[in-house]
C-alpha cells in the first residue's frame, strides 16, 4: 500500500514537471506583456515534432531535443514579431488572434504531417529498481531533465542581470525603464523564452506519448488552469500547481476514476477560485 | 543645463502639454507647479522618453529627443517617477542595485556603498522588501535608486506627495543636500510651499501652459498663481 502510495506519488511529480514548464511560458508572458497567448501549445506540438524527425532522421534525442527548444525559441520570436507586436494595446486582439493561430497551426500541421499519430524510441528504456520501488527509466529522465530546466530558469530571474530586469519589469514597468531596461525589447525576448521551455516539453511529450497535430490541445489547457492556479504572473505560482496538479491527476486515476483523469484539474482550479482568489501564493506575494 | 524647447505631449485628441520652453540651468533646482492634470508628470515623462512628445529636449549639450529611455539615461538623465515606481517585491538592496543597470558591476557596487553611508536607513532596511516601507522611506529608496546611474539632471514628480510634515522637511533637507553637489534638478509638485521652499525657480503651469515663471515669491505673489491653484 505504501509503496503504491510512493509510486503514484512519483508520477504524479515526472508529469507535474512537464505541466510546469508549460505554465511557466503562459505565466511569464501574461505578467509581462498581459497577452494569454493560447498558441503555446502549439509550442509543445511543433517542438515534439521537431524532436521527432531528428530522431527519426538517425540523430540522438538530445539533438533533437536541444534543435527543438532552439527552433521553437525562434518560432515564438517570429511569433511575437508577426502578430503579438501587433496587438499589445487590445488584449482581447491578442486573444482572439492566439485562438485563430491554434487552428492555423494544427490544421496546417495535420494536411502537412497527416493526422497519424508517430511514436519516437526513447533514449532509455527499461526500469530500474530503488529498493522495493520500480521506476520507469524513461520517466525519470523526463523528470530529472524538466526539473533540471525549472530550476535553472529560476536561478536565471533570480540571479542573472536579465533575469532580474524580467522581474523588475514585472513589478514595475515604468520603474524598469527608467533604471535603463530596454522594456520592449524584454517583452520580445520573453515570447521567445517561453516557446523554448514549450518546445523542450515538446521533446519531452514525445519521448513518452504519442506525437499527433492536436497533441497540444491538453498541455495547453492544464498550462492555463495551472497559470491561474498559481495567479496569473507567478512563477513560483505556476511551478507548484504544476506539480500539485501533476500529483492529482495521479492520484486521483489510481484512487478514483482513470477515465475522469483530465477532469482533477478543472476540480482544483474551481476550489482554488472559491477559496484562494489569488492563487495559490496570494497576490503580491510570489510573483515572478 | 536642462532645455527644453516647444515641448508638447498629447494623449489621442487629449493634448496635455501645449508647446512649453523652459531651461533648468546647472546646478539649479527648478520646480514646475499646477493643480491637477496641468501637464506637470507629462512634462517629465516626455523629457525620459517615458511619452513621446514632440520638441525639442537638451542636456548638457546633447540632444535627447527621439532617443529611447535608456540612452537618455546613459546621458545623465534620471527620474523618480510619479508614485514612486519601485520594484515592491524586491528588497531595498535589490531596487538600489538595479538603479545602477546600466553601469559597470564595480561602479555601481561603489556608489551602493556610499549611498548607504549617507543614508544609513538604506543599510538598516537594506534586506527588507521596498513594498513593505513607509512612504518616507520608500521615497528615499527612489531618489537613492536614480542617483545610482549618477546622472547630471535629477527628475523628481511629487517628492512630497503623502508625506507627513517633519518627513517633508527631510525630503527638503536632501533636495538641498543633493542641489549643494552640484547636481541639476527639476521637480513637479503640487504643494506650492514646498516647491517655494526648496526651488530657486518656479514655473506655474495651467492646461499645459506655462502661466508664471520667475523665483519663488515672484510666482508666489501673481494673481494667475491664485487662479490657477484655488480657481479663484
Ligand atoms: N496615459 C494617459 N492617457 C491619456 N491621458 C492622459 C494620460 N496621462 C495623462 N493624461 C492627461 O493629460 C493631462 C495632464 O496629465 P498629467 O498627469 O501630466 O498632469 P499632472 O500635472 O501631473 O497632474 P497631477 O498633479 O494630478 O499628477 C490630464 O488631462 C490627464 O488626464
Ligand atoms: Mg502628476
Amino acid at each position: 500500500m505504501l509503496l503504491d502510495i510512493i509510486q503514484t506519488g512519483l508520477d504524479g511529480v515526472m508529469v507535474g514537471s512537464l505541466y510546469a514548464m508549460v505554465a511557466l511560458g503562459i505565466t511569464l508572458v501574461f505578467g509581462l506583456v498581459g497577452i494569454l497567448n493560447f498558441a503555446h501549445g502549439q509550442s509543445v506540438m511543433l517542438g515534439a515534432y521537431v524532436c521527432f524527425f531528428l530522431v527519426s532522421a538517425g540523430h540522438s534525442f538530445w539533438v533533437g531535443a536541444i534543435v527543438a527548444t532552439l527552433a521553437m525559441g525562434v518560432f515564438g520570436a517570429l511569433l511575437e514579431r508577426a502578430v503579438f507586436r501587433r496587438t499589445l494595446g487590445d488584449p482581447f486582439a491578442g486573444l482572439a488572434v492566439s485562438l485563430g493561430l491554434i487552428m492555423i497551426i494544427e490544421n496546417v500541421a495535420a494536411a502537412a504531417l497527416t493526422p497519424d499519430p508517430r511514436f519516437m524510441d526513447a533514449p532509455v528504456s527499461g526500469n530500474f529498481a530503488v529498493g522495493p520501488l520500480l521506476l520507469s527509466s524513461q520517466r525519470s529522465l523526463v523528470f530529472v531533465i524538466s526539473s533540471a530546466l525549472i530550476l535553472g530558469f529560476w536561478l536565471f530571474l533570480q540571479y542573472s542581470t536579465l533575469g532580474k530586469a524580467i522581474r523588475a519589469m514585472s513589478q514595475s514597468r515604468q520603474g524598469a525603464a527608467l533604471v535603463g531596461v530596454r522594456v520592449d525589447t524584454v517583452s520580445r525576448s520573453i515570447f521567445a523564452v517561453g516557446s523554448a521551455l514549450a518546445g523542450a516539453a515538446g521533446a519531452l511529450y514525445a519521448s513518452l506519448f504519442a506525437v499527433t497535430p492536436f497533441m497540444g490541445a491538453a498541455p495547453l489547457t492544464k498550462g492555463f488552469i495551472l497559470a491561474a492556479l498559481g495567479g496569473l504572473g507567478s512563477v513560483p505560482g505556476a511551478i507548484a500547481a504544476g506539480f500539485l496538479l501533476g500529483l492529482a491527476e495521479s492520484f486521483g486515476s489510481r484512487y478514483l476514476s482513470a477515465s475522469f483523469r483530465d477532469g482533477y484539474g478543472f476540480i482544483i482550479l474551481i476550489f482554488a477560485l472559491l477559496f484562494l482568489p489569488t492563487g495559490l501564493f496570494g497576490a503580491g506575494k510570489a510573483r515572478v | 543645463m536642462l532645455e527644453i524647447e516647444n515641448l508638447s505631449v498629447s494623449y489621442g485628441r487629449n493634448e496635455a502639454v501645449r508647446g512649453i520652453s523652459f531651461a533648468v540651468p546647472d546646478a539649479s533646482i527648478v520646480a514646475l507647479v499646477g493643480a491637477n492634470g496641468a501637464g506637470k508628470t507629462s512634462t517629465l515623462n516626455a523629457i525620459t522618453g517615458l511619452v513621446s512628445s514632440s520638441g525639442r529636449i537638451v542636456s548638457n549639450g546633447r540632444v535627447l529627443t527621439g532617443l529611447t529611455t535608456d540612452n537618455r539615461v546613459r546621458l545623465g538623465v534620471a527620474q523618480v517617477a510619479e508614485g514612486r515606481q519601485l520594484f515592491p517585491l524586491m528588497s531595498v538592496r535589490e531596487n538600489l542595485e538595479l538603479g545602477g543597470y546600466l553601469c559597470r558591476a564595480a561602479e555601481s557596487r561603489q556608489r551602493l556603498t556610499v549611498l548607504m553611508e549617507r543614508f544609513p536607513v538604506l543599510a538598516e532596511r537594506a534586506d527588507q522588501f521596498a513594498g513593505t516601507l513607509s512612504g518616507g522611506e520608500q521615497q528615499m529608496v527612489a531618489i537613492c535608486r536614480a542617483l545610482m546611474s549618477a546622472p547630471q539632471v535629477l527628475l523628481i514628480d511629487e517628492p512630497c506627495l503623502g508625506l507627513a510634515p517633519i518627513i517633508i522637511r527631510k525630503v527638503t533637507a536632501i533636495l538641498r543636500e543633493l542641489h549643494g553637489t552640484g547636481l541639476t534638478i527639476l521637480i513637479a509638485e503640487q504643494n506650492a510651499s514646498f516647491a517655494a521652499a526648496v526651488a530657486d525657480r518656479l514655473i506655474l503651469l495651467e492646461n499645459g501652459r506655462i502661466r508664471a515663471e520667475g523665483s519663488p515669491n515672484e510666482v508666489l505673489g501673481q494673481p494667475q498663481f491664485r487662479q490657477a491653484y484655488l480657481g479663484v
